[in-house]
């Protein structure tokens, strides 16, 4: 197993080194000069030139390209050509919330996504069924900013439950720590802060949650029906057990190899950042903060943030697939089929 | 164990989405008295007002940092600040400014000459290339010298008044700690000597600030001791945490969003009148006087004012904002007539026009440059000429319009510092990034005559000290522009703010930034 985990680390470089190049030649090529936005209006020619000069933009692109790749190796990606910041620091100080409203949607979603799944499952063709598929199907279908923004009405204006937008009150934010304020909060004791800071996640989470519940459950209908087909389920059924057990034990159980991979794939596209829960929740995390770097040609931040979701996706796959062995003992990674 | 993990999990989220349902209407997000909650459309670019050059950084270097000079509350009259008083000499050439003493900046570093040389020196002869304001604010300078502990000589390469404008200017003219400049990363840890202090910056989510009690205006300190200036992208969000009081105020408003703040009781909006020109330009290397003043005549800037702007933006009478020293009244735009457009268009045999545009609202044209296009494509449509637009994003527009091919493109300004030659030299420049309209390219006899003494009348004015005179001289050039049609001045757009009606004395300052340290809640 390790041996395989090796190899497909190992994996990870040509991946990244055919990743840097696209993305690297298609913003010289295909995006505009950022000179003219870092120097805003009162950019001429030759500040314009003096700017490219300092910036290197004016080198030979494969000199270009070489060093960038050699200040990637050892972790440098340059710095922000708006902020004059260091990109790591940029993207670190995003990354946080990032993963705190990915871990919180991935959880709901998954929960709540393999209980409808398995309920519509077991009770194929009722109402509950019918219901909760055609809701998916909403979940599926309805425009994530526009779902945010009847929410925000909803529980904001209307009830006035919870915040529309920030991960916590200004006052209240936790003083160091990780960045994730759940943890930094109840470590810290101040259950005032950890509860503004649960609120504020409740409704981007939930928001972003729903797409991939909605995924999750129907593919764990789909999963669940075939699985509660076979030989084995009437064999445990004519055993004696209990109808629960079967459905979980032997039904949910063989049918989790598909809905992992769900799983597994959705973890990393939120990893990457969800743009529009994060624009209108004003979520400071890094699907927005890209975009904004998209459109202001702000190379060296677009570069790191596309290599980092790139080993976000590989290591999310290899995880899946480490996740398979556990759940079914018939794979054996790394060894000869005897 | 499986199962008691599984359902541990299951309680788990089933609580936290409870949590949702049982909620309270608590007022724990709900911004107390001592701390006022400003909210913006983008983050800060960064805090070192000598190298940013954006509105939403402005908002916050604002109230920490102070130029020599300042603005008037409600206009661009320059009023002392760091500088006591100031002489200039009678060549307009040395300017002496008397430095305000007990000064200090939020480090415990003195404000004196040696501070103000250092800055005057960042800004010229150490200079980075990223500094955007420094050639504009600073870019006359020759020298600065330490006369005594608080007294400062600078001294211009040529005459300009509006050097004097551009030392109250948020951006280029701040005076920055030598200390935190030299030591420090003043872009995310400013130190100034303004009535609030820096406290924290989260990125994508707020500054935080706090009164200076050792703030040397004792009439002036801050009223409110915590300011959090927030960014919040969406507009809808925006208002619905204004509404719901989790903000104080906010600014960027859309237009669509007026009437509907306009309703609610504890709401107060203001519209300010901004200091920017919305115009289209007309390629002066291409089109000939006779078909420019044509196509003026075809567009009833009136009419497309009203139906565009729903009300938010002033019909430009001119290329000055009313407020702008040298604005003249009596200027007389070319008037609305279709019939002499059609005669002379079709005369001229002008069958079809090239305009670009831009894609995205601006600041000066919130209803975005294709809009815009659109309606003047109608117009021209009416008197027999197609035209072609081609829009694009505003970075990529940029490029285009340096280019230079088109006949007609669409384009704006936001003022720096108040005086009128930030706007009357556009047309003067030899930058094609700046003189859209590239009057100085001008190909035929007439209208290269025109630009040179169009350029001359524009470097006379500058070294005009300023008053009536100089103000006549900038009314004598709006109505030459007007009559030669280098430019058709559509809108002056507003600046649309809200704060909750508890907030008292918030202005929003026609340079479009704000000074919060006045700023109160009942």
């Amino acid at each position: 197993m390790i041996k395989y985990i090796i190899k497909r680390l190992l994996m990870l470089i040509p991946v990244l080194i055919g990743v840097s190049i696209i993305v690297f030649f298609l913003l010289r090529v295909c995006a505009p000069d950022p000179a003219p936005v870092v120097l805003g209006q009162h950019a001429t020619e030759q500040s314009m030139q003096e700017w490219r000069d300092a910036n290197g933009l004016n080198d030979n692109i494969i000199i270009q390209y070489w060093n960038f790749i050699k200040g990637a190796v050892t972790g440098d990606f340059g710095e922000s050509y708006y902020t004059n910041n260091s990109v790591l620091n940029e993207i670190g100080s995003r990354f946080p919330a990032t993963i705190e409203i990915a871990i919180f949607a991935i959880i709901v979603a998954t929960v709540f996504g393999i209980l409808i799944g398995v309920v519509a499952a077991v009770k194929k063709n009722s109402i509950i069924d019918n219901a909760s598929m055609v809701l998916s199907l909403v979940g599926v279908s309805i425009p994530i900013f526009w779902l945010g923004i009847l929410f925000i009405i909803l529980f904001v204006k209307i009830l006035g439950w919870l915040p529309a937008s920030g991960r916590i009150d200004a006052m209240l934010r936790p003083e160091g720590g990780t960045g994730f304020y759940l943890i930094d909060t109840l470590v810290q004791g101040d259950f005032e802060a950890f509860k503004n800071a649960l609120w504020h996640l409740i409704l981007p989470g939930v928001t972003l949650a729903l797409y991939t519940l909605a995924i999750i459950s129907r593919m764990t209908r789909s999963s669940m029906l075939d699985a509660l087909n076979q030989d084995y389920i009437r064999t445990a059924r004519s055993k004696g057990i209990s109808e629960g057990k079967v459905v979980i034990k032997h039904g949910l159980r063989n049918a989790l190899m598909p809905i992992v991979t769900v799983i597994g794939l959705q973890f990393g596209a939120l990893l990457g950042g969800a743009v529009l829960t994060e624009t209108v929740f004003a979520w400071p995390g890094i699907g927005s903060y890209t975009v904004e770097c998209i459109t202001k040609s702000d190379f060296p931040v677009i570069q790191a943030v596309v290599l980092i979701i790139a080993t976000i996706f590989v290591l999310m796959n290899l995880i899946v697939d480490i996740i398979y062995a556990f759940l079914d003992p018939r794979i054996k990674y790394g060894k000869k089929e005897s | 164990m499986k199962r008691k993990v599984l359902c541990a999990l299951l309680a788990a989220t089933m609580a936290v989405s409870c949590l949702a349902a049982c909620g309270d209407k608590s007022s724990d997000s709900k911004s107390s008295k001592d701390t006022l909650v400003y909210a913006q459309g983008a983050d800060p670019r960064g805090l070192d007002p000598q190298i940013v050059d954006d509105g939403e950084s402005a908002k916050v270097t604002n109230q920490i940092y102070e130029g020599l000079l300042t603005y008037a509350e409600d206009s661009t009259e320059v009023l002392p600040c760091l500088a006591e008083s100031w002489d200039i000499s009678p060549d307009g050439l040395e300017y002496t400014f008397k430095l305000r003493e007990g000064v200090k900046f939020h480090d415990g570093t003195d404000f004196n000459a040696e501070a103000v040389k250092f800055n005057v020196e960042r800004n010229t002869i150490n200079k980075t290339e990223d500094m955007t304001y420094a050639d504009f604010v600073w870019g006359y300078v020759d020298k600065s010298e330490v006369v005594d502990d608080y007294t400062i000589k600078i001294t211009l390469k040529q005459p300009s008044t509006p050097f004097l404008a551009n030392l109250a200017m948020v951006f280029g003219a701040p005076m920055v700690s030598p200390t935190a400049a030299q030591s420090g990363d003043l872009m995310n840890k400013p130190v100034g000597t303004g009535p609030y202090k820096f406290v924290k910056w989260n990125k994508d989510e707020d500054v935080q600030l706090v009164a200076n009690e050792d703030y040397w205006d004792k009439d002036n300190m801050a009223k409110t001791k915590n300011v959090v200036i927030r960014t919040i992208k969406d507009a809808s969000t925006k208002i619905v945490e204004l509404q719901s009081g989790n903000v104080d105020i906010i600014d960027g408003i859309d237009t669509t969003q007026m009437e509907n703040l306009k309703k609610d009781s504890n709401i107060t909006v203001s519209q300010t009148p901004g200091m920017n020109v919305n115009y289209m330009a007309y390629n002066i290397e291409r089109l000939d006087k006779e078909t420019r003043v044509a196509i003026s005549q075809a567009i009833n800037v009136d009419e497309m004012v009203e139906t565009l702007y729903n009300g938010y933006a002033e019909k430009a009478t001119t290329v000055l904002p009313s407020f702008v020293p040298g604005y003249s009244a009596d200027v007389k735009q070319i008037a609305y007539d279709k019939d002499a457009a059609k005669a002379t268009l079709e005369k001229k045999g002008i069958k079809s026009v090239h305009m670009i545009t831009y894609t995205n609202p601006r600041p000066y044209n919130t209803a975005t440059g294709q809009t815009l296009a659109e309606a003047i494509q109608g117009y021209l449509a009416e008197v027999g000429v197609e035209c072609t637009i081609d829009s694009y994003d505003w970075t990529t527009y940029k490029d285009r319009t340096i280019a230079g091919d088109y006949d007609i493109c669409f384009y704006g300004w936001s003022g720096d510092n108040g005086d009128p030659d930030n706007f009357m030299n556009l047309m003067s420049d030899t930058n094609a990034g700046m003189n859209v309209a590239r009057y100085n390219l001008a190909k035929n006899k007439e209208d290269k005559a025109d630009y040179k003494e169009y350029a001359q009348m524009i470097s006379d004015a500058a070294k005009e000290p300023a008053g009536d005179s100089r103000n006549a001289m900038y009314a004598e050039m709006e109505q030459y522009v007007a009559d030669r049609a280098i430019w058709l001045p559509i809108s002056h757009q507003q600046d649309l703010t809200a704060c909750k009606s508890n907030v008292k004395n918030f202005i929003y300052h026609c340079t479009a930034t704000v000074k919060l340290y006045n700023v109160t809640k009942d």
